[in-house]
């Protein structure tokens, strides 16, 4: 009998462990319209199935009368689950103890579970909601930001990393999401900064809101920090259960096929690219029309809007799509597009993640602030990783290449494996206007009616250059194929280059232009 | 007491120093710190040029009620005719450019007011 007793006592321990902060600090937590951590943890991973480590866990300071408090779990959950039947690792940080502040104890149980999810190859998610360092540890608290960054640089490109922000993510702390592949974040609770509103008050005098300066629509629309915008947990959630189910376990494994299906009868992919060039149209209804079931699950869609990225599937597989967006500023490319491309490259390079490439650009933005924000550093980045991928690539030309805009989309050049073109395709140096201006230029001038002139000349560059056929004739484009078809060689592209086997030189790692 | 903001305008103040009680303590800043725009909260109301370009078609007028996604002018950029939508309901107030002018990205191009 003495054993049922002390499996009664593990009982109560369990339970009171469990409270977190108590009843006050939930309540507050509430108030706050936030959910609790163990809530999180058990409306995201499948019924049943979390289980929990180091809840005993305590920390061991001293100081500053911290010797007489008691945390709970030091104010993080860590543990185990399955979402869809996947095992995922998870912690989520709780802010009804000490403001889920990071202490040594903290850091060690979080760099705990992120060792067991590279050691069991299996993707890890972190939620953070967390006050910052405690600053009763001192320098400890320091070291174990450190050891979370230090692991999710380790960890990155083996297994898949998502960092959930539910609250207050401020100062160091948030360079563990940086790091990591995927932020959500949730209008009015999400919070990441650097430097809070105080203090940039006393240095630079500027006054701002903690929602202005960092919250969840900031980092969304205007930073790209975030790649998941929701309106509520739940929806984040949802948000995150859709994501696992596009991505590999770790970096050995493919993406769980589903399904194939076909795309939805209402997109009809020959009647959305309008004839005229000058005219926008959105390019996603064009990933729509040729992915299974037209569900295209599209990833910062807020921020750099000018490209769109984000995945499918195509006879059932995960397939990653870039694609310009000729509805939002003309579909040019810019430093934030290119820096957004190229992540999301080399995020498929690494999970084997094939690559389907849909073009419509007039080249990269002109402007002062785009030479002097860096476009060509932040240009080369996105030559840099199509360059170096080595999944299967695929382009799909719709309408405009033009100049540096289409060798960056994933060329024939950069070791694309198939190159498609639409008969309406224009591929040239530049577009004909200015192409007539300067190789006519003498004629121009010099004639009786330089706008009749100006007129034809152009449409003799259009005639010449502006179709796909002087490109295909040289080999840079494979073939050139009629719309309706596009699902069709996407499809077969996919399957005849499952066995891609592209090697780069060997070296310790590549210097790309970050 | 630290004052390192050049939108002051007191004589004594250095460009870049750290000024403590009297003495100006002086410090390296970067051309591009010396130039950074102010923060300012933006204004809903003022719609945006995104691109720089060159005003096509005005497809409202000052004093027109307009509903949230309405286009209000069309103009040219990158080759491309690109729309500018209403951001919410209301009237346009103020309309700042002509058909044929060019402006360049961020300028205010209607304001509309709820």
């Amino acid at each position: 009998m003495e054993n049922q007793k002390k499996v009664e006592e593990l009982q109560k321990k369990l339970e009171e462990a469990q409270q977190g902060g108590g009843k006050q600090a939930i309540a507050k937590q509430k108030s706050m319209g936030k959910l609790t951590a163990r809530e999180r943890i058990l409306l995201l991973v499948d019924e049943g199935s979390f289980h929990e480590y180091d809840l005993f866990v305590e920390h061991d300071v001293r100081d500053f009368g911290m010797q007489d408090k008691k945390l709970a779990g030091d104010g993080v959950i860590i543990g185990t689950g399955t979402l869809y039947g996947s095992p995922i690792a998870i912690y989520a940080q709780d802010f009804t103890v000490a403001g889920g502040s990071l202490g040594s104890m903290h850091a060690r149980k979080i760099t705990k579970i992120m060792d067991y999810a590279l050691r069991m190859r299996m993707p890890i998610i972190g939620i953070n909601d967390s006050g910052g360092a405690r600053i009763q540890e001192g320098v400890n608290s320091l070291a174990g930001y450190g050891e979370i960054f230090f692991r999710n640089t380790l960890n990155s490109g083996v297994i898949p990393q998502i960092s959930v922000i539910l609250g207050p993510c401020a100062g160091g702390a948030v360079y563990s999401p940086a790091l990591t592949d995927f932020v959500f974040v949730v209008e009015n609770i999400s919070k990441m900064f650097i430097t809070g509103p105080e203090v940039i008050r006393t240095v630079l005098g500027e006054e701002i809101s903690m929602e202005e300066l960092g919250g969840a629509r900031v980092h969304s629309e205007i930073t790209g920090n975030a790649h998941f915008f929701a309106r509520s947990e739940s929806e984040c959630f949802e948000q995150i259960k859709k994501l696992i189910t596009f991505i590999p376990w770790h970096n050995q494994r493919k993406a769980l096929a589903f399904e194939p299906r076909e795309p939805k009868a209402e997109y009809v992919v020959d009647k959305i690219v309008p004839d005229d060039p000058t005219q926008p149209y959105d390019v996603r209804n064009v990933i729509r029309a040729v992915v299974d079931g037209s569900d295209f699950f599209e990833i910062q869609e807020l921020w750099a809007a000018n490209i769109v990225i984000g995945f499918g599937r195509l006879n059932g597989d995960t397939v990653g799509f870039v694609a310009n967006q000729p509805v939002v500023m003309a579909g040019v490319l810019d430093c934030d597009s290119a820096d957004k491309a190229a992540r999301f490259i080399r995020y498929c390079d690494a999970f084997n993640i094939p690559l389907v490439t849909f073009e419509d650009l007039p080249g990269y933005l002109p402007g002062v602030d785009q030479e002097h924000a860096g476009v060509i550093r932040h240009g080369a980045k996105m030559l840099y990783a199509y360059s170096e991928a080595t999944v299967p690539k695929i382009t799909v030309i719709l309408r405009k290449a033009y100049g540096g805009g289409y060798i960056a989309m994933n060329s024939r050049h950069l070791r694309a494996d198939f190159v498609f073109a639409w008969p309406n395709a224009e591929i040239a140096v530049m577009g004909p206007e200015g192409a007539a201006n300067i190789i006519f230029k003498k004629e121009i001038t010099e004639a009786e009616n330089p706008d009749e002139m100006r007129k034809q000349k152009v449409a003799e560059y259009r005639e010449k250059f502006a179709n796909p056929y002087v490109a295909a004739s040289k080999g840079y484009i494979d073939s050139v194929i009629a719309p309706k078809d596009t699902r069709k060689f996407l499809l077969h592209a996919i399957q005849v280059s499952v066995n891609k086997n592209a090697q780069m030189p060997s070296r310790k790692h590549g210097i790309p232009p970050f | 007491m630290q004052e390192n903001n050049q939108e002051n305008n007191q004589q004594n103040l250095t460009p870049g120093a750290v000024h403590i009680l009297d003495t100006a303590y002086p410090t390296n800043v970067t051309q591009r710190f010396l130039n950074r725009k102010k923060w300012e909260r933006p204004n809903p109301n003022i719609v945006l040029s995104f691109i720089p370009g060159t005003m096509l078609r005005l497809l409202v007028e000052e004093g027109q009620a307009v509903k949230a996604g309405d286009k209000l002018a069309v103009f040219v950029a990158m080759k491309m005719h690109n729309a500018v939508l209403a951001p919410h309901d209301g009237k346009v107030v103020k309309v700042f450019v002509g058909e044929g002018d060019k402006f360049p990205k961020g300028a205010s191009l209607f304001e509309v007011k709820p």
